[in-house]
Formats: C-alpha cells, sequence, structure tokens
C-alpha cells in the first residue's frame, strides 16, 4: 500500500519553506513539492507577529501544492528556539521475573518511567530519545531483553521548550487552517537527514546555522547524548556587521554573503569593500579585515557556546566521523575552517541524503531540517502502525 | 533610544532599597514619585524591613540570619538573596525600569544587592543603581568591601552612580551623627526621586534612561548626582544658588571639571522659559570647552512655585575607572592613536569614545525584542563590543 505524501513545514527566521515528499520503493524519499519564501514575521525562530506569518505561510502552501500537484491538509512542523533544552532522565524499575530475566515488558516500564520527567509547568516534552539501559551496576547496555538483572535502568533524553512559544507556531498553521500531524524539533530533524549509520555509530556533531537558531545534536557512544538550540544564528552576524559599520540591515547581509568570511581571510590589512549606493543608501567602503574581524568574533563565540555545553554532556575527544554543518549559516565562507579550530574535528558541510527529487531542495544545507522532518514523517507514520511506542522511539535513534 | 522608552511605556517602573541605608532612601523615594513606581525594600534584617514605609517588604534569607541581617559580611547577603531568589524574580515580571538604591560597605547592601540587578536585568529590566559608597571613617574594611560590590555592580547593570558619603554628608553639613545619616538619605532619595520622574515622564525637552546611560558610562562607573531646589518668586535664581553652593558639586566646582553634564528641570506648569534658560546659562557659562551638556524639562502638576535642578555630572580624572575599561585590547589604543583616522580627535576625546561605544552600538534589529541572555550576557549585543574587541570602521 503506499503511503500518502508527506508534507514537512519549517517556518524558520530567515524563509519558510514547504516540501512534498513521497515514499518510493527501497524506502527512499522522493521530494516532489516545494514551497518557498522568506519569512516574516519571526525572530530568533519564534513568531513575534502572527499576522504576517499566516500569510507569508499561505504562499509558501499554495506554492507546494502547485508544484507537488496535491492538496495540503495537514502538515509535519519543525520548531526550534534557544529556549528548546534537552536534560537527561534516568528511569529505575525493578525486574519482575523471578529468574530476572529481562523482558520486553521490563523496558517499557523502564522508558515509562524515564519518559515521566518533572518539568516546570510551563514547559512541555517535544521529544524523549533512549539513551542506553544500564542493569545493576553494568552500564551501557544497548539490548537489555534476555539478560539477567534485578534492576533495569534507563537514561533518557529528554527535549524540552516552552509551552506557549511551541504553540505559537502550531497556531500559525492552525489558523491557515491545516491540521498538525506532529512537531519535530529542527536540529533532530537536520541529524535525521544529513547522517549516516556510520556516522551515528563512530560519534558525530551536526550544528545547524539557522538563521534565529542555532541548533545542535550530538552522537556519542552510539546514543544521542546532547541536543538543544541556542537563540543565536545568522540574523545575529548581520547585525553585529550592520552596527558595526552603521548600514542597514539589508546592506549588511549583502555584504555577509558576498565577502563575509567566519576566519580572517583578509591578507591585506587595508584592503576595502565598496558597497554601491543603492535606493536610499548613499554607499560606503567596509574594511575587509574588520568585516572578517566582527564576524568571527560572533560565529566563534556561537561555537564555543555549544562546545560547552558539549563538554558539560561529558561528550569528550572520540567523535570519531567529526562535525556536519547544515543551515544557511553553512554556507558563509570560512566557517568550516573556524569550526575545525573551535572543536579540533574535522568538519563538513552536510547536504541531505537519502532523498531525491527537486534539485534545489536535496542539494544545498538550508534544506537539511526540513528534508530531514520530512523523512521523520514517513518514519514515525510508519511504524505507528505497528508498534507505536517502541517503533518511533527506535525510527529516531536510526538503529 | 526608541526601544528603550517603547519598553518603559508599557511596564513599570521598580525602585528597590536593599539593605538598611538602601531602606531608608527608598522610603523617601516612595514618597517624592507617589505611584510612578512601585517601591519594594529587601532586607535580610526584620526589624528594618517593619519600619519600611515600602509597599512591598521582602524579606531575604530567613532562613540563614534568623532575620537578624548579614552581620556587614557581603557573602551572607549574596547567599540570602541567592537563596531567595525566586521571589526576588518574582518582583520584576512587568518591570521596564529598576532603580536600585543601596549603601554599600554592608553586609547586605553589598552582598545582596548585585543579585538582585542581575535578576532584574535577567528579567530583561534596565538596571540603574545609585550606591552610596561608605565615608572615610567607616574604616578601610567597608571601603574594601563597598569596591568589590561596586565591581559587581558594573559588571551587572547597565549604569552605576555611585556617591561618596563623604561629599553627601558635606552637603546636609549637619552635626549630629543620627541627623547626618538621615539627611544624607533623603538627599539621595529626592535625587533618584528627580531621576524617576525623568524617565518616567515625558518632557518638553526630553530626556530618558539612554541618556542617563550615556552619562554614566563615560564617567567610567561613578559619577556625582547634584541637587538644587527653589521655591517662591525667585525660584530659578535660588534653585541655581542651592545646586552651585551645594558640596555635592563642591560648590559648583565639579561643573566646571565635568566632562559631560546632565541637567533635568523639573517644574510646576508655571515654569517660564526665563526660567529654564537662567537655569543653562548659569551651568553653561561654568562649563569648560568641550564639555557635552544635555538638558531636559519635566513639567509636574505637583511642582507648582517650585523648580529643583537634578545634575549628573562626570569628571574624567577624578573617576575610578572600572576594570573592563581598563581591560581594553592594546591593540584598540593604538588605532584610536593613528593620525590617518578619518577625523582627528584629541586623545581624551578619543578615548571617550571607546567608553561610549558601548551604547552607541546598542542592538540593532533585537532592539525591543526579548533578549538571548546566557550565563549573564546579552547575546543580542553584539560579539565584538562585548568582548572589546576593536573594528575600524
Amino acid at each position: 500500500m503506499p503511503m500518502p505524501p508527506i508534507v514537512g513545514l519549517e517556518i524558520g527566521t530567515a524563509k519558510t519553506v514547504a516540501l512534498v515528499g513521497e515514499m518510493r520503493e527501497d524506502n527512499h524519499v522522493m521530494i516532489t513539492g516545494m514551497g518557498e519564501r522568506p519569512a516574516s514575521g519571526v525572530r530568533k525562530g519564534e513568531i513575534v507577529d502572527l499576522e504576517n506569518a499566516v500569510v507569508g505561510l499561505r504562499t509558501v502552501l499554495e506554492m507546494a501544492e502547485e508544484s507537488g500537484r496535491v492538496s495540503i491538509r495537514q502538515v509535519y512542523l519543525a520548531v526550534s528556539g534557544g529556549h528548546i533544552q534537552g536534560l537527561v532522565n534516568r528511569g529505575v524499575v525493578p525486574v519482575l521475573d523471578e529468574d530476572g530475566e529481562i523482558t520486553r515488558d521490563d523496558m517499557e516500564q523502564a522508558m515509562e518511567v524515564a519518559r515521566a520527567v518533572n518539568l516546570p509547568a510551563d514547559r512541555e516534552v517535544l521529544h524523549t530519545i533512549c539513551q542506553h539501559y544500564c542493569i545493576d551496576e553494568q552500564t551501557r547496555v544497548l539490548r537489555p531483553e534476555g539478560m539477567e538483572g534485578a534492576r533495569l535502568a534507563l537514561d533518557m533524553l529528554v527535549l524540552h521548550g516552552i509551552r506557549a512559544r511551541l504553540n505559537n507556531t502550531v497556531r500559525v498553521v492552525l489558523s491557515i487552517p491545516l491540521s498538525v500531524q506532529d512537531v519535530a524539533f529542527s536540529g533532530l530533524c537536520s541529524a535525521l537527514s544529513v547522517l549516516t549509520p556510520e556516522q551515528k555509530k563512530s560519534g558525530v556533531v551536526v550544528i545547524d546555522l539557522g538563521a534565529g537558531t542555532t541548533d545542535y545534536l550530538c552522537y556519542y557512544d552510539g546514543i544521542v547524548a546532547a541536543a538543544g538550540a541556542l537563540g543565536v544564528g545568522g540574523d545575529h552576524i548581520t547585525n553585529d556587521v550592520a552596527l558595526a559599520f552603521t548600514i542597514p540591515i539589508s546592506q549588511a547581509e549583502r555584504l555577509k554573503r558576498d565577502s563575509g568570511s567566519a576566519v580572517i581571510a583578509a591578507a591585506n590589512p587595508a584592503q576595502k569593500v565598496i558597497l554601491p549606493p543603492a535606493g536610499g543608501f548613499s554607499g560606503r567602503s567596509v574594511n575587509l579585515r574588520a568585516l572578517h574581524t566582527v564576524i568571527n568574533a560572533r560565529a566563534e563565540e556561537i561555537f564555543l557556546m555549544i562546545k560547552n555545553r558539549l563538554e558539560k554532556a561529558g561528550v569528550g575527544h572520540h567523535v570519531g566521523a567529526g562535525m556536519l554543518l547544515t543551515g544557511g549559516g553553512a554556507h558563509l565562507k570560512g566557517i568550516g575552517e573556524l569550526a575545525e579550530k573551535v572543536f579540533g574535528l574535522p568538519c563538513t558541510i552536510g547536504r541531505p541524503r537519502h532523498v531525491s527529487g527537486l534539485a534545489t531542495a536535496t542539494e544545498g544545507p538550508e534544506y537539511a531540517a526540513c528534508s530531514g522532518l520530512v523523512q521523520y514523517g514517513f518514519r514515525t507514520n510508519g511504524r505507528q502502525h505497528a508498534d507505536s511506542l517502541i517503533g518511533r522511539l527506535k525510527a529516531l535513534l536510526g538503529r | 533610544m526608541t526601544g528603550a522608552k517603547g519598553k518603559m511605556a508599557k511596564s513599570g517602573i521598580t525602585v528597590v532599597g536593599v539593605g538598611g541605608a538602601g531602606g531608608r532612601i527608598a522610603d523617601v523615594v516612595a514618597e517624592a514619585v507617589g505611584d510612578a513606581a512601585v517601591v519594594v525594600a529587601v532586607n535580610t534584617d526584620a526589624r528594618a524591613l517593619e519600619e519600611s514605609r515600602a509597599a512591598t517588604r521582602v524579606q531575604i534569607g530567613a532562613g540563614r540570619t534568623g532575620g537578624l541581617g548579614a552581620g556587614g559580611d557581603a557573602s551572607v547577603g549574596r547567599m540570602a538573596a541567592e537563596d531567595d531568589v525566586q521571589m526576588i524574580r518574582g518582583l520584576f515580571t512587568g518591570s521596564g525600569f529598576v532603580l536600585v538604591v543601596v549603601g554599600l560597605g554592608g553586609g547586605t547592601g553589598s552582598g545582596a544587592a548585585p543579585v538582585i540587578v542581575r535578576e532584574a536585568r535577567n528579567a530583561g529590566a534596565l538596571t540603574l543603581c545609585i550606591a552610596a559608597l561608605p565615608c572615610g571613617f567607616e574604616g578601610p574594611e567597608r571601603a574594601l568591601t563597598a569596591q568589590r560590590a561596586l565591581k559587581n555592580f558594573l559588571e551587572a547593570s547597565d549604569a552605576v552612580i555611585a556617591v561618596p558619603n563623604d561629599r553627601l554628608f558635606e552637603s546636609v553639613g549637619s552635626a549630629d551623627l543620627a541627623g547626618t545619616f538621615g539627611k544624607a538619605d533623603r538627599t539621595l532619595g529626592i535625587c533618584a526621586g528627580s531621576l524617576i520622574k525623568m524617565i518616567d515622564q515625558p518632557g518638553q525637552i526630553n530626556l530618558d534612561f539612554a541618556d542617563v546611560q550615556h552619562i554614566v558610562r563615560d564617567s567610567g562607573g561613578t559619577c556625582t548626582i547634584g541637587f538644587g531646589e527653589g521655591t517662591g518668586r525667585k525660584r530659578g535664581d535660588a534653585a541655581v544658588a542651592s545646586l552651585l553652593g551645594s558640596p555635592l558639586l563642591e560648590k559648583g566646582r565639579v561643573i566646571e571639571k565635568a566632562e559631560s553634564l546632565l541637567v533635568s528641570i523639573v517644574g510646576g506648569p508655571d515654569l517660564t522659559v526665563k526660567d529654564v534658560g537662567k537655569i543653562m546659562s548659569a551651568v553653561s557659562s561654568r562649563v569648560r570647552e568641550g564639555c557635552r551638556v544635555s538638558m531636559g524639562t519635566v513639567v509636574d502638576e505637583a511642582w507648582q512655585g517650585r523648580v529643583t535642578i537634578t545634575v549628573l555630572a562626570t569628571d574624567r580624572r577624578e573617576a575610578a575607572r572600572p576594570a573592563r575599561v581598563a581591560e581594553q585590547p592594546v591593540e584598540y589604543k593604538e588605532e584610536t592613536a593613528k593620525p590617518s583616522r578619518r577625523r582627528r580627535k584629541k586623545p581624551v576625546a578619543a578615548q571617550a569614545q571607546t567608553v561610549l561605544r558601548l551604547e552607541t552600538y546598542g542592538k540593532g534589529r533585537f532592539k525591543g525584542v526579548e533578549p538571548t541572555i546566557l550565563d549573564g550576557e546579552d547575546l543580542d549585543i553584539p560579539t565584538f563590543v562585548r568582548r572589546g574587541i576593536a573594528v575600524e570602521r
């Protein structure tokens, strides 16, 4: 039975993207439709102007419907924002079997307990991702079924965010009106999209450099060790440039794209970039070295904050597969070089994998989150019928 | 500037008096500003709180101190505030501007106030501190405690006005101890009240928090506040005379030496252009060349037949430079000294520019939206500004 097409929607700070995906044979996802438009009404990944966001979204959906030749009723929605955080919660249960053999029931019981995390009233759980089991004193057990022990513990990575802010994004979609099938953290989607099973196994960091937020997710020791988001992104770089050289935001954005670099690349300290006059802007020249210094300071700070968080989560130096950068910020010159310098890991640009179809949507790192979301949709959708609980968790883990 | 004002129009002003002296000053402020601001007293000492006239009274660290005060130990004050940090946080919901008044040198004021300022700022409010520094006879230990607390303040708040008590005492000129302290508190309270009025009420010639911030940052932390008041027919002259005669401004000498000045005039509906002109000419005739003078006027119904002048003055040579400025990277000095800069500035002026940068850059497009604060740093402010990296414009 062919599955109905799935629509992934990301209301980002810089752009709103909708992708229509169809499942082909061999579990291959084909992108058949796409809508994209510069976003309005979003700051730092969170809705600030509901009305404007709705208008923009409508256009994007119409484009996607037209190109994908589908009528869109329901979508999967990617969310982000600096408020999204991860914590590890441990659920402990006694093993019920008289012989001490661990059964599937015990595992589900442990999941149940690990998932019941105590969060402040204004927060909501977004994802729960199993890390690993512990049997009595034995840690890092991946599949405890059939093993023997008295006590089974499970570490669960719980991603949570502020309910009202998450709902604001959902509200935009509901007012179209459309229904939301599921909500997923965009950092998780990016990872789903760009990673191979080998990379997950040997440990990898994925950083999605969005305009409003920077999402990160780290596989370490075969599990998702840490994930979260910072409310700082490419917009901050642009803003820094605009403030440093007192130029309009639009000019700063252009300057960043055309001449910006995350490492100080200008050999000649006196080298200048000329900004031609345009519509009300009288034009000026900017010192290239100064421009790179401003961008470098911000980009380095973002990486250092993530590095700091990863270290806190106990991620050491065994991130074998290095790091992947996705999101629009991955286009910034020198960003990979800077990341290598800060993290001391080899760094590549992550492009959407496991998908084919529309060239733009399957090639650029800025579409990683959205194409990952479509895959997320198929994975959760497919498993929900068979085995709702474990299937969904395993699908997320990519085991 | 518009961002700051817009924020304030929507939300209220909160005045927090911390510790014994802070509480007494807050009492005066409460009287002076009426319902323009919410006045809160925070103390570890339960008895001092009982006597407070503030609308909200918060006792902190009850479990730690037993309601007996911090005993002059700033770390006890700090921990008391951290104990009840939830309660403190609750004070700032909905406030756009928080003024913290405190007497430094004791335990509660020096320890708890920086925590309170930090929380206020994290809640998204603009923060200003008025801190009274202990006078000479209080001993070197209190002076040291105060200096440490002042450093914390400079880091935690948007702007700090530090007033040496020595000068305050001179200005009030009373013989008995209790009277002297009381009058000093009253003077600071009235000054604080005037500042709030100035920020709260839109004037014909407007001054707002950004102007205050400008002045205070320029000073590198400490600046002098001056106050003059006049009533009756010749109130303009009287106010000028009391301002210039006040030891707070060293009988006007501070104005003569000042690097920049902020003059706020509050008068009743009967405030005349002539009065304003008289005051301003009296001030500007005394300033030295190159001094930056900004002024504002506020008309208040309650000020009928009365005029008050509040002056904030900065004097670079006397001001204690905060560590932040002292740690400016060396390369920056080279840059400013380069003669090839577009406009050649006098060395002093160029140096002033380095300090002023913080607020001339501001937050750009993130002004007015909820700030992204991580580990006490406002990430919306450009990184190169926060790190003090020199950028050739």
